[in-house]
C-alpha cells in the first residue's frame, strides 16, 4: 500500500504528462483524415455492389461451392440456384404411385 | 385420410349382354364438392348412361327383330335411312375389312346363325364336355383339315364392296345393303359403346371426370381435356387393368386373384377376345362365336385369347380377333411388326407377349396359366 503511494507520486507530475501528450499527436490529423476517407471509401463501395446486385437479375448467377472430394483437394461444384416452391412443386407432383386394379379384361362377357 | 389418397366411385349396370361397371375418379371434386352433391350427380350421370345404352341396344341388337340393325337386315336391295350411331359403327367395321385382309368382317351374321348362335347367349345349349381344340393355324393336322380346308365359296367378303353408304345433304345417313347380306356389327359397338362414354364423362360432362369404363372386358379410358394437353399441369391418372386368366373349358371363370398380368394404362383402350367363353353345342359339334369368313366356321386356332391395347377400344377389339384368327405365329409376327402392344394366351395355356407392351406391364414377370 505504502509502496504504490509512493510510485504514484512520482510517475504522474502534472506539467511533463501534459508536454508528452502534446508531443505525441503529430499526426492525429493525417490519421483522422485516412479514418474518415475509408469509412468513406468503404460505404461508397458497398452502395455501389448494392445498386449493381439490383440491376442485375438474382437467379441468373450460379453459386460456386467449394466441396472436399475426399482426396485432400477442393473440388469447384456449381449448383443452380432453385427456388425453394419450384422443389416442393417436383416433390409433391411425383409421389410413389400405387397400381389400384379397377377392371380386368378378359373374353366379352 | 392422405393427401394423395385416390377416390373413386363405380357404377354397375347390365346392359346389351353384358356386364358394364365405370370406374369414376372423383379425387379432385371430391375437395369441391360435398358427398350430398356428389351422390346426386353421380345417380344422374347412371340413368342418363342407362338411358344411352337402352337408345344404342335398340339400334345394333341382332336378337331383337325391331331394332334398327335387324330392320335394315330385313330390307336389303334399297336404300335405308339409319341412325347416325349405325352409319358410323358400319363405317368402321368396313374400314378394319381391308385392315384385316378380310379376316374381320361385319358380314357373318348367317355363318354365324349356321352354327347355333340365334339367341341370346345364355339361352345356348352349353358343352357337354369341355373341348378346346388344340390345333396350330399352320398345323395341317386331320383336325383342322376336317373343319377348315374347304373355303366357302360364297365368301361374305366377296359381297363388301357392293355394301352403300352415303350422306345427303340434309345430314340423313343411308345405308344401301345388297340382297344376300346380313350384318353382325356384335364386334364393334361394345367397344364403341365404351368410347363413346369414356368421352362424354370425361369431355362432355360438366364435371369432366377421368374415368375407365369397362364393357364386359372391352376397356376405354376416358382423359379430360385439361389432362389430355402435352402442356397439362395435371398428367393423367394411371390406372391398373389386370389380364383375366381365361375361362375354364366348362365356362367359369378362374378367382381375380390368379390374373395373368397387370397393365398400366393413361389412356386409350384394352380389350380381349377368345374362343374361351362364349362356346356351345351345336348339331353335335362345339361352337363359338369367332367365324372364319374364308370357310363360315368357327375359327380353328391355336390362340386362345388375345388381349390388345390401342388408341381406342374398337380397335383393340377388332386387332384381339385378329390375333385369335391368325394363330399364335402369325399374330407375334404381325404384332412386332406394327409395334402392337399384346398379350397372347395359346390353347396350351402358354402366356405369349408383344414386345410393345412391356412399358405397361406394372410387373416384368408373366404370371404363368
Amino acid at each position: 500500500m505504502m509502496t504504490n503511494t509512493q510510485s504514484t507520486a512520482q510517475a504522474t507530475p502534472k506539467k511533463p504528462a501534459n508536454k508528452t501528450s502534446k508531443k505525441a499527436d503529430p499526426f492525429a490529423f493525417l490519421k483522422s483524415s485516412i479514418m474518415i476517407a475509408s469509412i468513406a471509401g468503404t460505404m461508397g463501395g458497398w452502395l455501389f455492389l448494392l445498386n449493381q446486385e439490383t440491376d442485375s437479375p438474382s437467379v441468373s448467377a450460379v453459386t460456386v461451392n467449394t466441396t472436399d472430394s475426399g482426396s485432400g483437394e477442393l473440388a469447384a461444384a456449381s449448383i443452380p440456384i432453385v427456388d425453394i416452391t419450384q422443389l416442393r412443386q417436383v416433390n409433391e407432383a411425383a409421389p410413389v404411385e400405387a397400381i389400384t386394379v379397377v377392371a380386368r379384361t378378359r373374353s366379352s362377357q | 385420410m392422405s393427401k394423395n389418397t385416390t377416390k373413386l366411385a363405380t357404377l354397375k349396370l347390365a346392359a346389351m349382354g353384358c356386364h358394364i361397371q365405370i370406374t369414376l375418379n372423383i379425387t379432385k371434386i371430391g375437395t369441391q364438392h360435398s358427398q350430398e352433391i356428389i351422390d346426386h350427380q353421380i345417380s344422374l350421370l347412371k340413368s342418363e348412361t342407362q338411358q344411352r345404352l337402352a337408345r344404342w341396344e335398340h339400334i345394333f341388337s341382332r336378337f331383337d327383330e325391331t331394332s334398327e340393325l335387324m330392320r335394315l337386315n330385313n330390307h336389303t336391295d334399297q336404300w335405308r335411312e339409319v341412325s347416325a350411331e349405325l352409319f358410323e359403327v358400319l363405317g368402321r367395321a368396313i374400314y378394319f375389312v381391308v385392315e384385316t385382309q378380310g379376316l374381320i368382317t361385319p358380314t357373318l351374321l348367317k355363318p354365324l346363325w349356321a352354327a347355333g348362335y340365334r339367341q341370346s347367349f345364355e339361352t345356348l345349349p352349353k358343352m357337354s364336355t369341355p373341348s378346346i381344340p388344340v390345333i396350330t393355324s399352320n398345323s395341317g393336322s386331320n383336325a383342322a383339315t376336317y373343319l377348315q380346308a374347304q373355303p366357302n365359296a360364297n365368301n361374305p367378303n366377296q359381297q363388301i364392296d357392293s355394301i352403300q353408304c352415303r350422306r345427303l345433304v340434309d345430314g340423313q345417313h343411308q345405308i344401301y345393303l345388297p340382297a344376300g347380306i346380313a350384318l353382325d356389327l356384335n364386334g364393334y359397338v361394345k367397344g364403341w359403346c365404351a368410347m363413346q362414354l369414356a368421352e362424354q364423362i370425361s369431355r362432355s360432362h360438366d364435371w369432366q371426370l377421368p374415368c375407365l369404363v369397362d364393357m364386359g372386358g372391352d376397356i376405354a379410358i376416358g382423359v379430360p381435356r385439361s389432362q389430355a394437353l402435352d402442356n397439362a399441369i395435371d398428367s393423367p391418372i394411371v390406372w391398373g387393368v389386370a389380364i383375366a386368366k381365361p375361362y375354364c373349358a366348362n365356362g367359369e371363370h378362374m378367382q381375380n386373384d390368379q390374373d395373368v398380368a397387370i397393365l398400366t394404362l393413361r389412356s386409350g383402350a384394352v380389350a380381349t377376345s377368345g374362343q374361351d367363353y362364349r362356346r356351345w353345342w351345336h348339331k353335335g359339334r362345339p361352337q363359338h362365336h369367332l367365324i372364319h369368313p374364308h370357310y363360315s366356321r368357327p375359327a380353328i386356332s391355336d390362340v386362345l385369347t388375345a388381349t390388345v391395347m390401342a388408341a381406342d377400344t374398337v380397335t383393340a377389339e377388332v386387332y384381339a380377333k385378329y390375333c385369335v384368327l391368325l394363330g399364335v405365329t402369325e399374330a407375334i409376327t404381325w404384332l412386332n411388326q406394327h409395334h402392337i402392344a399384346a398379350l397372347l394366351i395359346d390353347t396350351n395355356n402358354n402366356v405369349i407377349s408383344s414386345i410393345a407392351i412391356e412399358p405397361n406391364l406394372s410387373e416384368p414377370n408373366l404370371v404363368a396359366v
